[in-house]
């Protein structure tokens, strides 16, 4: 379970987040939606332990700048960075060993089969495209095997084939009882994902959406009925 | 560092051997370093011979100037929270990984860590073979003085920059003692120098002074290698103490310091900056701080197709602060006003300069000047990586006429900023002066337009240094095709004859230049 309480970000005199509650369950797929500046990306790198804010953010009970709470949650950025010179494999070596992930080399495998990089193991970092990277990333994220799992808007550069494989993945994912925060101003990315949707605007929530007591309405629908904005067939 | 970050660390080293071992220029270039090094090692140790410094006094003096170029320099770094060099690929892998950040900031600083290490290595091997310390003394300083040192230093990067506690205040303030200790430095030294005279036995007497060896961190460290090396006094026990209880008392401090990653976020910002930097340095632009752009500034185009990228850049350049001029121009400035001090000080009444015709003085410091700032990055070669460039529906020759006529204007201006002082004070006619300038905006479309024309044809085979090296050459080969005129009818004919040859040869090959460059725009991928 992932649980925001009271957050709130400033960078000098603005105000990215502002007071920003909200409660993802283990199983569920939260969606922070929302425009370009709206402070979805503020929110996962604080969870993420990347910013100083006011607030409590706790993961499965435990502090998210805890040791013991980053050992249980993955995060994936939405402008990944490899390092230069380790390859892909290595990347995910070093995933294994940082976090004391239990994933075999089968899995790892199997992991890069699914993402189609099994063929790229040995490229180095500097060597990958930005939606391979993005992938690599992807497959790291996962091999950590976490409980929470944080994606900032993860479908930005992947090909249609990724897309569909990391949408399966995610809804494998809840099936495990994992908890899933996903960021995206693509609505039309996380249709048939989503289960609780917390549409921001200017640092702040201004809607919150549970699909069971939404009757399964479009998220469209739902997010232009909160903003104002035209619907697009 | 933890297993994890240590495999980090070294499967790039491993790979980054790797790699470089199948490229052949590796080991040209490591030749080149080897070679190199032997050289000033062999005139090092003849020059402490000739100072007496090959003995066991003299690596101490050696030693403690070492201390005093490095650790000071680090030490204020760290109290500025700078120095250590994050990565983005270390913000999204290691930041967000159940890591210790200070042992995160260790892993970021490894490169500091290693470097000390490895001139502690080399002062050791320098100190038995060059001044014939005794292993003993040579194996106790390192163990006690070099490691301690690293030791101090690891705790400052540690208390430094994972600091939650203390106020930004408090950092500052710190910087300005460690500025303050080195000011004491400074003035003992001057008032030695100014008492003494310059000798290797004032800077023994300036070593062994008990004010320099009583100021904290620095002067202790002083203290303990001389008590080391050269045995016990009151004052050199003293400071040692005081050195060893420091560096235990950081080493507490840093240990139970709490920090749980709050400098994570400076460092982010300090990752994407540096990513920007080295970006940049990839496409030889150098980027000095920030710059500061002015806003509601206007530009009326006045022309279509390719104009309109002249008055695009001509907009980019009056939204800077100093419009066209930068460090180039000030440059240009300081070299004019040096050479006019020159001119009155060694100019002759027959209008020669250091024995030499002074219509010649300004061609070399211009070409001089064009070869020191051949890697220097211009709004043009931005132009080549714009796809717009190649869309808009105009010739190549023209897009590129007008992608470079604010780079001429800009050579005009700093042509102008060296002739018209340095002129004044050679003595030099005006006409000679407007030649001058003509011949540096020459020059420097030369520069230009050869080195694209060389990275085009040939570049694509050749890396960033490759192409840097291409251009030197290219530009190189005009000078020297210009050279061989200009020498025939100066010494046939006469000194004014080859100086009008020159322009002119000049000019000519600028044109071919232009016109061989102008293929860079013809199609994008010429510059892939």
């Amino acid at each position: 379970m992932l649980e925001v309480r009271n957050l709130t970000k400033k960078y000098a005199k603005n105000t990215a987040v502002d007071h920003v509650d909200f409660t993802v369950s283990g199983g569920q797929i939260g969606i922070l939606l929302g425009p370009n500046g709206a402070g979805k990306s503020t929110i996962i790198k604080s969870i993420a332990g990347l910013l100083r804010y006011e607030g409590t953010i706790t993961v499965n009970g435990l502090d998210s700048r805890s040791i013991d709470a980053k050992k249980i949650f993955a995060y994936v950025p939405e402008l990944p960075a490899m390092f230069d010179a380790l390859t892909v494999r290595e990347h995910l070596e070093y995933i294994r060993r940082a976090y004391h992930s239990d994933i075999s080399d089968e899995e790892i495998t199997a992991l890069l089969r699914r993402f189609e990089l099994e063929d790229k193991q040995e490229k180095l970092g500097n060597e990958l495209s930005k939606g391979m990277m993005q992938k690599v990333s992807i497959c790291c994220a996962l091999a950590i095997q976490p409980s929470v799992i944080l994606l900032d808007e993860p479908m930005v550069g992947l090909d249609p084939s990724a897309i569909k494989e990391l949408k399966t993945v995610l809804l494998e994912l809840k099936e495990k009882n994992i908890t899933i925060l996903l960021s995206t101003h693509m609505l039309e990315m996380v249709k048939e994902l989503w289960d609780v949707m917390f549409v921001m605007d200017k640092g702040k929530i201004t809607a919150v959406f549970d699909r069971a007591q939404t009757k399964d309405r479009d998220i469209e629908e739902l997010f232009f009925e909160v903003t104002g904005g035209e619907q697009h067939e | 560092m933890s297993k994890s970050m240590w495999y980090v660390f070294s499967r790039t080293l491993i790979n980054r051997i790797k790699k470089a071992a199948k490229k052949p220029l590796t080991y040209v270039g490591l030749a080149g370093v080897i070679l190199y090094a032997l050289l000033i090692i062999g005139s090092f140790s003849v020059m402490i011979e000739d100072y007496g410094l090959d003995t066991t006094e003299g690596f101490t003096v050696l030693v403690s100037l070492a201390m005093f170029y490095i650790l000071p320099a680090s030490i204020i770094q760290y109290a500025k929270r700078k120095g250590i060099i994050f990565r983005q690929s270390e913000v999204h892998f290691i930041f967000a990984a159940p890591e210790n950040p200070k042992l995160v900031i260790l892993y970021a600083g490894i490169k500091n860590i290693l470097g000390s290490l490895i001139l502690g290595i080399v002062a050791v091997i320098f100190g038995l073979v060059a001044c014939h310390v005794s292993v003993s003394k040579v194996v106790i300083y390192f163990l006690v003085a070099v490691l301690l040192e690293i030791v101090i230093e690891v705790d400052c990067m540690i208390a430094c920059y994972g600091n939650e506690k203390l106020p930004e205040r408090f950092f500052v303030v710190m910087k300005w003692l460690l500025y303050g200790m080195m000011g004491i430095f400074g003035v003992v030294a001057v008032w030695m120098l100014y008492r003494y005279g310059i000798s290797v036995s004032t800077m023994k007497t300036y070593l062994t002074f008990p004010v320099i060896q009583m100021i904290p961190l620095f002067g202790w460290e002083l203290s303990c290698l001389q008590l080391i090396l050269l045995g016990p006094t009151v004052l050199n026990v003293t400071g040692t103490a005081l050195y060893v209880l420091l560096a235990v008392g950081l080493t507490i401090y840093a240990v139970r310091m709490r920090c749980r990653g709050e400098y994570y976020e400076d460092a982010m910002k300090f990752a994407d900056d540096y990513a920007e930097r080295q970006s940049k340095a990839k496409k030889g632009q150098i980027s000095i701080g920030k710059k500061k752009f002015r806003a509601n500034v206007t530009m009326r185009y006045q022309g279509s197709y390719a104009k309109a990228i002249y008055y695009r850049q001509l907009l980019e350049y009056k939204k800077n602060r100093f419009f066209i001029f930068g460090g180039h121009s000030l440059l240009f400035s300081v070299a004019g006003i040096v050479f006019m001090v020159l001119g009155f000080l060694n100019g002759g009444d027959d209008g020669s300069f250091i024995g030499m015709n002074n219509i010649f003085v300004l061609p070399i410091v211009e070409a001089y000047l064009l070869v020191i700032f051949s890697a220097y990055a211009t709004k043009w070669e931005k132009e080549l990586e714009n796809p717009y460039t190649f869309l808009i529906p105009d010739t190549p020759l023209r897009k590129m006429w007008y992608a470079t006529r604010v780079e001429h204007i800009r050579a005009f201006a700093d042509g102008c900023l060296l002739c018209i002082p340095a002129a004044i004070g050679i003595r030099l006619s005006p006409v000679y002066v407007l030649l001058s300038i003509l011949l540096y905006v020459c020059l420097n479309a030369n520069r230009l337009y050869f080195g694209m024309a060389a990275s085009v044809v040939l570049g694509k085979n050749f890396g960033h240094v490759g192409i840097q090296l291409l251009r030197i050459l290219a530009q190189t080969v005009v000078l020297v095709i210009a050279m061989i005129p200009t020498i025939v009818f100066g010494v046939l004919v006469s000194e004014t004859a080859g100086f009008l040859v020159m322009l002119a040869v000049i000019f000519g090959l600028t044109v071919a230049g232009a016109v061989l460059a102008s293929a860079a725009f013809a199609r994008m991928e010429s510059r892939e």
